[in-house]
């Protein structure tokens, strides 16, 4: 049920990226795609244990902290990209005043 | 059961962001998916990764997402001067 | 110091250039500025040969060294292997970063900060080369992809934003895939190090191969994506053409082709890596042929090369393919993993001179239209560049592309065809080489003179010409004697990859290049092709051939269009695993 969950989130992002037209929202798209990764991860991680992974001496049956770790980077990765597509597509804006990328393209071939 | 719950709003919040006409409102709700996904985190047992995601997630791409949406405004206010 | 230390030396230095760099940028005055920068560029390009050299000669006597970051266990450490492998891929990137740096002081650009991105990503270059848990493996790519992306847009106009936006679009959606991946294989093998996956993976049976299947076909179409197969390529002419010409370089040069050769790590390791090879060998192949039938309507100059790329990566991914399905253990995996690597080599070499050279050509002409730029060297030497290197550049860029000896082209593809031998890899790599002549005849034309409209002669020769003029010599000079030299000493290039090839497989033992090479028959061969390409050439002239290939060349691409052609790569691809292991 929760995969199944998360699995849609994840469509519903790569939706986004593909077919809507507009930049922002193809970033939007690709930061929802990220979220659903990182719950994946996350979600699976929870379901061995059931406490933080904090060592210490009287926590015991702690969740998988590997996923969680993994995870960390790639949420920072994805701000790193979000924030240059963001600073490509304002550029983009700034000189043909549109954020459609089929317009986009021919303005620019054009 | 918290947990589906909590997907099932994310589902829905994300879809509401890409669905909106308003720009504005889809990034309040993509900061909106980003906190509840570390609500999710915290409720799971990864507090580093929770604390993470609001600080960058929701934080962080939300200022720059916010801060293109303003600039992008006063070039259309600009342009609508000069017309 | 021991030698581990020093090989890490390989990634710290570049990466403490970049920081001195930007360290270089807040002093105030301006001797120490400009000595710090130089220490900064000294660091990161010159001094790294020399750890380099000092573990090759180590990796070269078979004594390759693994072992995990800060001592944890294989199972949760950061594992790291300096190998055959790893070393070839560190001497490739550096061998091509420096002449490329050299010419990108001839460009106006903002240097600290191109400087910064370019070392960044050389760091990681060897990083990507040396790590061997599947997570760094992640972590490297998508650095180098947002290192490349930033690269890009340091062009400055809005075609090179939308090729560099559509770039990372469609590449972090791919690596999305990869760690969705990545997910099924922990959740399989309970860990990260591709050693451990290797040992657990071979006890899984029944349905979770499937699981394996998938988590592989994500993998493996996320790298493919980078290296540009058919039928992802379609990100890469855009962005490629529109770089800045080192940058154009580098990425043709370099960061095609490492995410490939480190793709060996990963697909050795599974069960079914000679399906996977036999796969790649075919789609290389097409790719090759793809890349050259695309390139022969294309009117900007720097499109055609990017698309020779394509073609010419075809033939590096068709070898590597038919060393996976031989097996690296066996003599012919190996004798073809290694034609393969060194026509990545040698296809860095001069692919990155041409870019550099046709580029030269482009920046001083105010066209990019092949048809429309003549007189290059008139045009040239009005604006204080020595006419002759560039052209000597591009001819030597050309007779390697097309296979001429005694240029380094001829020994790379006539060692991946002769080692084919025959059958439909074979001719479909014969006819690229015929187009690949063709078009390149082609290209040759914007150094041809006419004399109807006589430019008017007026030099602006200045200061800063005579310096730009400096690096752009040294640059191409520098590639021109690479291509040159390789080409003449190929037998000690075949034998030093041979030698590093086999010492991942654990062993010691080094093989010259086969004498067929230079016997009659493949000198037989290259005149064949290179007479069929120029019948080719004329027969292009015709009305209808020629509208034909721009009908093709010139097509309206769409953005969800790459989408699509990734999906039905991965679905394909799936599928091709599923009916394997339903016949085997």
């Amino acid at each position: 049920m929760n995969e199944l969950l998360i699995y849609l989130i994840f469509l519903t992002g790569l939706f986004a990226v593909v077919f809507i037209k507009n930049i922002i929202k193809k970033i939007f798209g690709l930061g929802i795609m990220n979220s659903a990764v990182v719950l994946l991860f996350i979600v699976r991680g929870a379901e061995i244990g059931e406490s933080a992974p904090i060592l210490e001496n009287t926590v015991y049956n702690v969740v998988d902290p590997i996923p969680q770790a993994l995870m960390l980077t790639a949420i920072v990765i994805s701000v790193c990209i979000t924030a240059l597509a963001l600073g490509l597509a304002y550029n983009l804006y700034l000189t043909y005043r549109t954020f459609d990328i089929d317009e986009l393209r021919d303005k620019i071939e054009s | 059961m918290f947990s589906a719950v909590l997907l099932s709003l994310i589902l829905g919040l994300s879809i509401l962001s890409l669905s909106h006409k308003n720009l504005f409102v889809g990034i309040i709700a993509l900061s909106a998916v980003s906190l509840l996904s570390a609500l999710l985190f915290y409720y799971l047992n990864a507090p580093d990764v929770a604390i993470t995601e609001a600080a960058v997630g929701a934080g962080l791409s939300t200022i720059a997402y916010l801060w293109v949406f303003r600039a992008v405004k006063t070039l259309e206010q600009n342009t609508h001067a000069d017309n | 110091m021991s030698l581990e230390n020093i090989s890490f030396l390989i990634i710290v230095l570049p990466l403490f250039g970049a920081a001195l760099v930007l360290i270089s940028r807040v002093i105030k005055i301006k001797i120490i500025r400009k000595l710090v920068y130089y220490l900064a560029v000294f660091s990161a390009l010159v001094l790294p040969i020399i750890p380099i050299y000092i573990t090759a000669l180590s990796v070269y006597s078979g004594n390759t060294f693994t072992g995990t970051i800060g001592g944890w266990s294989f199972l949760r450490g950061i594992t790291y292997s300096f190998d055959g492998l790893a070393i070839i891929i560190i001497i490739l990137g550096y061998l091509l970063s420096i002449p490329a740096w050299i010419y990108s002081r001839a460009i106006k650009l903002e240097y600290d900060i191109f400087d910064t991105i370019y070392f960044i990503q050389l760091a990681f270059l060897s990083a990507f080369a040396i790590t061997t848990d599947i997570f760094n493996l992640f972590v490297c790519l998508e650095v180098l992809g947002i290192t490349s992306y930033v690269l890009v847009v340091f062009a400055d106009k809005p075609h090179a934003w939308l090729a560099s936006l559509s770039y990372l679009l469609i590449s972090a959606t791919a690596m999305l895939l990869y760690l969705i991946g990545m997910y099924f294989l922990y959740n399989l093998t309970g860990t990260l190090a591709l050693s451990e996956i290797a040992s657990r993976i071979t006890s899984i049976h029944g349905n979770y191969q499937i699981s394996i299947m998938i988590s592989a076909t994500a993998i493996i179409a996320a790298i493919a994506l980078r290296v540009a197969v058919v039928p992802v390529y379609g990100w890469l002419p855009d962005a490629h053409a529109m770089a800045p010409h080192p940058v154009s370089a580098v990425l043709s040069g370099i960061l095609i082709k490492t995410p490939l050769f480190i793709l060996l790590r990963f697909v050795i390791i599974l069960p079914f890596s000679e399906f996977i090879g036999n796969a790649f060998a075919y789609a290389g192949a097409i790719t090759a042929c793809i890349g050259v039938i695309l390139a022969l309507g294309q009117h900007d100059a720097k499109r055609l090369l990017a698309y020779h790329s394509v073609s010419q990566i075809g033939y590096v991914v068709c070898a590597w393919g038919l060393a996976l399905s031989a097996g690296l253990q066996t003599l012919s995996g190996k004798l073809f993993f290694t034609a393969s690597f060194l026509h990545a080599l040698f296809h860095g070499m001069f692919k990155g001179l041409l870019f550099l050279a046709v580029g030269t050509v482009l920046d001083v002409s105010d066209s990019r239209d092949v048809f429309k730029i003549r007189n290059s060297l008139v045009i040239l030497k009005q604006k204080g560049i020595s006419p002759y290197i560039v052209l000597l550049a591009f001819l030597a860029g050309a007779f390697s592309i097309t296979a001429f000896p005694p240029w380094n082209g001829y020994i790379s593809k006539n060692l991946i065809t002769n080692a084919i031998k025959s059958g439909p890899l074979y001719w479909l790599l014969f006819a690229s080489s015929i187009g690949t002549v063709a078009s390149f005849i082609k290209l040759s034309q914007i150094f041809w003179n006419t004399h109807d409209n006589e430019q008017s002669t007026i030099i602006d020769k200045n200061d800063t010409c005579s310096k730009q003029n400096i690096y752009i010599s040294i640059a191409l000079v520098s590639g021109t004697l690479f291509c040159l030299l390789s080409g003449i000493g190929g037998n000690w290039f075949y034998k030093t990859v041979y030698g590093f090839v086999n010492s991942l497989m654990h062993d010691v033992s080094y093989l010259a290049i086969p004498e067929s090479i230079y016997s009659r028959l493949t000198l037989l061969k290259t005149l064949i092709i290179v007479i069929s390409g120029c019948i080719l050439f004329v027969l292009l002239q015709c009305k209808p051939v020629k509208l034909l290939l721009e009908a093709i060349g010139m097509r309206k691409r769409s953005f969800s269009g790459l989408f699509f052609a990734f999906f039905i790569a991965f679905i394909v691809f799936f599928a091709y695993l599923w009916m394997n292991r339903i016949l085997v």
